[in-house]
């Protein structure tokens, strides 16, 4: 017995089950189990190796499964795997949703070279572009002549252990760099432009990392820049132009990728966040691409099997879904052998070994538990958590507080994997703006304007954003030229310019800076984001995402039960917390904007004060708890006891009175004995 | 008007039987009459004639030989319990003339036996006899909501086949409007084969569907509101 409670207390403490969503695929934190979907993974493995034997066959895949079903999971898996295959190579691109189709190939580059510079290894600098290009380097010089047969020695050891360590070893051997460029240029420039080898070549100068990256984005380069690449400075370009140079990036990268007989996967996670006709068409156009024109790529997209079958499918060109489902495979539910499985690894990983006989739970108890249905593997996880924690649950609005700070952290102790990204800060931003109320209008302006805000109430603040991280100083101006004219035209208006600290703008930019003091002067307002803030707009917006997915869930008060929060309860978490830390940024927004509360005296004990602050809880409150019922409906009985338990004083009457003024929330229906409410679908649905 | 359903279920009444030969069928008068069928017509013919008028009542199976025959549309279990019933009898007298084809009667009534809803005894000469277990009456209510399940559950799958047309993740509610059966009925064969792992249900996004949708989905023991299914064995 004492010995079960030692267990329990160190589950608690380890918490192997507090996590049943895969939020970031590169997370390898908990262990797999490989026969969890073990036959799909196989399948998708089949296909990069039928890939890697006949390059030029067009292949895609689309996996199903429902949200906890394990579709990050498998990502993971493939990441995990991709070093343990002595007859395969591959690496995994892992797409967040677009958020501006207009992009679409921009987005699609930006994302790709994200992750192509990765670290192969945690802590270690060699990135996979290093290791693809490694490859090549290694695929060209293994059968070259060298007169230095000690440098030949030296290398060929290198490329037989670790052929990225030539980025080091050799570093500071300006002649065999040279020589190398020559050769590759020689062997491979008719397929693959001079110009990507020279820039790739100098990724052995860690201090050009940065400028590297941000050419083979595609984007604009100052003159210094490309000084120090040896490139030619580029000019600034429309938005086809820029697609077209894009795509043309791609097909290189796929080529360079193929050169060495590698494979990508493109996986495309969360589809559900396709939310309107114009993304799903971009997210088809990005598919056909990828299988016609980068042959070295194979697009695999995850997603929901409902929203696949019955909502997405008929939305695509039938070219694309019929591509898509040329090889389409389902995640299965786990059966109780795989279901008592996953929960023996990870105890094996709380214990640190693997003698627990499923300890404090005992065998049979769980073969009862999970031996009645096929279940997801969230499912298990979160049964299993409440096995271990069994007492006062914390309020939704808490736990996702708990998640969100969780997220931030991870963003932050990893920060330089997440680089400049202009559509992840708009999120978070359309995000605050939407909370407070205001109208927000992505279709403003033109290219260099992200967004305009608009508020309906007495003082009627309107204004625009402009989140500009170009690197070109004409660009750069060009944005804060129209910052400059909208508040010539609009003296009363807020214009807000956002810049990454990572992206500032240098001293000798006398015309911009000069450019930029006249915005300030005018009443502009520029926001350099700092690490921290950047690292709050990233979490926001993938904790968005997430709760969209479906994969966050939260503890309601009932034992073994968990549900997934709602995305009126995450709006609603960060309405409640924009004012408080870590959300510096929402902070000095709302500080500008003049829209923080006044704080309320310390005499005011009362915590519900104000009919409209007690109409707000009041409502919040009902919502809480008709979520979590079956059909989103409850009796008004059920709700004022829930309210009373929550420390909400009202009664029916009230209750009634504010269920009628928000109808466009609610419906009424009246049975013979009693009153129910429900959510109506339209509110359910609304998106921010 | 006497339907032709209702007529064949006259007759099966009638004669107390469960199921016809088609070739029986042919010579009942008022059948061939409303039919119109003539002594030349092949069993296929007479079948082709005969599905415009099947609604739910009847079903024409191969059987016996692969010969055709009209039964009432009961599951298969509940025609050979009748049929042991009336008469115990070896599985090779069972097997002649009856409208299951031998393997799959060889199948359900090893199942059958290995479930103890049939038992078998030895004659003197060595031949096994099947007959219904004993404390039939209140046996053979109990096995009664089995037998209904059993072909509850192949409609189910005929549902599931004929919403989700081929593809996996069949919305419950578009099922429970093809099969148009009780609230009870449609939830316990959902339960059923739940519980053995023939399907597997999935909660979906509830946004996606309108508030009846919802509500014609289902709510499983965990309180969840299951939206689609999806057919995992046979």
């Amino acid at each position: 017995m004492n010995k079960d409670v030692n267990y329990l207390d160190l589950l608690k403490q380890r918490k192997p089950f507090a996590s049943s969503t895969v939020s970031d695929p590169k997370d390898h934190a908990f262990p797999d189990v490989p026969s969890i979907n073990g036959d799909v993974y196989q399948s998708v493995i089949d296909l990069v190796r039928m890939k890697s034997q006949s390059p030029s066959i067009p292949l895609a895949a689309l996996v199903l499964g429902e949200a906890g079903s394990g579709k990050t999971h498998l990502i993971n898996r493939m990441i995990r795997n991709a070093d343990s295959y002595q007859d395969l190579s591959y690496r995994v691109a892992y797409i967040q949703p677009i958020e501006d189709p207009a992009q679409t190939y921009s987005y699609l580059l930006r994302e790709i070279v994200t992750n192509l510079f990765y670290p192969i290894q945690d802590n270690h600098p060699p990135t996979i572009m290093h290791g693809i290009l490694a490859e090549i380097i290694k695929k060209s010089l293994i059968n070259a002549t060298f007169k230095n047969q000690t440098l030949k020695t030296k290398l060929h050891d290198i490329f037989q252990n670790n052929p990225v360590d030539i980025f080091y070893e050799f570093k500071s051997n300006m002649s065999l760099w040279i020589n190398i460029e020559k050769k590759l240029k020689k062997d491979y420039s008719n397929i693959c432009p001079p110009e990507v080898l020279q820039v790739l070549m100098q990724l052995r100068y860690s201090d050009r990392r940065f400028a590297i990256i941000e050419w083979l984005k595609c984007n604009t380069l100052d003159a210094d820049m490309a000084k120090m690449l040896h490139i030619k400075p580029s000019n600034l370009s429309s938005i086809p132009t820029k697609e077209q140079a894009a795509r043309d990036m791609i097909k290189n990268l796929s080529t360079l990728i193929g050169i060495c007989n590698h494979s990508l996967l493109i996986c495309f996670d969360r589809l559900e966040n396709l939310e309107n006709d114009d993304k799903v068409q971009s997210f088809g156009r990005m598919v056909s691409f990828l299988m016609d024109d980068a042959r070295a790529m194979i697009p695999v997209a995850f997603c929901r099997g409902d929203l696949w079958q019955n909502i997405l499918k008929n939305k695509f060109n039938r070219h694309v879904s019929e591509r898509l489902e040329s090889n389409m495979f389902e995640l299965m539910g786990c059966d109780v052998y795989q279901a008592l499985e996953l929960i023996a690894s990870r105890l094996t990983w709380a214990y640190g070994h693997k003698d627990h006989n499923y300890q404090p739970f005992g065998k049979e108890k769980l073969e009862k538990i999970f031996s009645d249905r096929l279940r997801s593997t969230r499912n298990i996880i979160q049964k299993a958590n409440q096995l271990v924690i069994k007492g006062p649950v914390a309020t939704a609005i808490d736990q996702l507080k708990e998640q969100f700070r969780a997220q931030y952290q991870k963003i932050l102790d990893e920060f330089d994997r997440y680089s400049p990204e202009r559509s992840r800060i708009q999120r978070a931003l359309r995000l605050f703006f939407e909370i407070k109320d205001f109208t927000v209008d992505i279709h403003f302006g033109d290219k260099y304007i992200d967004f305009s805000f608009s508020q309906d109430i007495k003082t009627s603040k309107q204004g625009i954003v402009i989140i500009d991280f170009e690197n070109h100083h004409r660009a750069v101006a060009a944005s804060i030229k129209r910052g400059i004219d909208y508040l010539k035209n609009n003296p009363q208006s807020y214009v807000l310019y956002f810049r990454d600290e990572r992206c500032l703008l240098p001293s000798r930019w006398k015309s911009t800076n000069a450019a930029l003091d006249q915005f300030k002067h005018q009443g502009g307002h520029v926001l350099f984001l700092d690490r921290n803030e950047a690292a709050q707009c990233f979490a926001i917006t993938l904790m968005n995402y997430a709760i969209k997915e479906g994969d966050i869930c939260v503890e309601t008060k009932e034992e073994l039960d968990m549900r997934k929060a709602s995305i009126d309860e995450f709006l609603y978490f960060l309405h409640e917390s924009i004012s408080r830390e870590p959300f510096t940024l929402f902070k000095r927004l709302a500080d500008i904007l003049k829209l923080r509360k006044k704080i309320k005296p310390k005499s005011d004990t009362n915590p519900i004060s104000g009919s409209k602050t007690k109409n707000q809880m009041i409502l919040n409150k009902t919502i809480e708890c008709l979520r979590p019922q079956s059909m989103m409906m409850a009796s008004t009985d059920n709700i004022l006891a829930f309210l009373s338990d929550n420390d909400v004083q009202t009664n029916i009457d009230e209750l009634m009175r504010l269920i009628n003024r928000f109808n466009d929330r609610f419906v009424v229906h009246q049975s013979k004995t009693e009153t129910i409410i429900m959510i109506k679908k339209e509110w359910m649905n609304a998106q921010p | 008007m006497t339907t032709v359903e209702q007529l064949i279920i006259k007759i099966f009444d009638d004669q107390e039987v469960n199921y016809l030969t088609i070739k029986k069928l042919k010579r009942k008068s008022k059948i061939k009459k409303i039919l119109r069928l003539t002594d030349k017509m092949s069993n296929t013919d007479i079948k082709n004639k005969l599905l415009p008028h099947i609604n739910n009542a009847i079903r024409v199976v191969k059987g016996y030989k692969t010969g055709l025959y009209v039964t009432r549309n009961i599951s298969d279990a509940e025609i050979i319990i009748n049929a042991i019933k009336k008469k115990p009898c070896s599985l090779n007298q069972l097997k002649v003339y009856f409208p299951i084809q031998a393997n799959k009667l060889v199948q359900l009534v090893s199942q059958m036996v290995m479930s103890g809803q049939l038992c078998v005894n030895f004659t003197v000469k060595g031949i096994i006899n099947l007959s219904i277990t004993n404390n039939n009456t209140e046996k053979n209510e109990s096995i009664l909501p089995e037998i209904k399940t059993r072909s509850d559950r192949e409609k189910m799958k005929e549902a599931y086949d004929h919403v989700g047309g081929g593809h996996s993740f069949v919305r419950i509610h578009a099922m429970r409007e093809y099969l148009n059966w009780s609230t009870d009925r449609f939830n316990q064969t959902l339960e059923q084969l739940t519980r053995e792992l023939v399907i597997q249900l999935h909660c979906g996004d509830p946004s996606a569907l309108t508030e009846q949708q919802l509500e014609d989905s289902y709510l499983d023991d965990e309180k969840q509101v299951c939206i689609t299914i999806t057919w995992r064995s046979e």
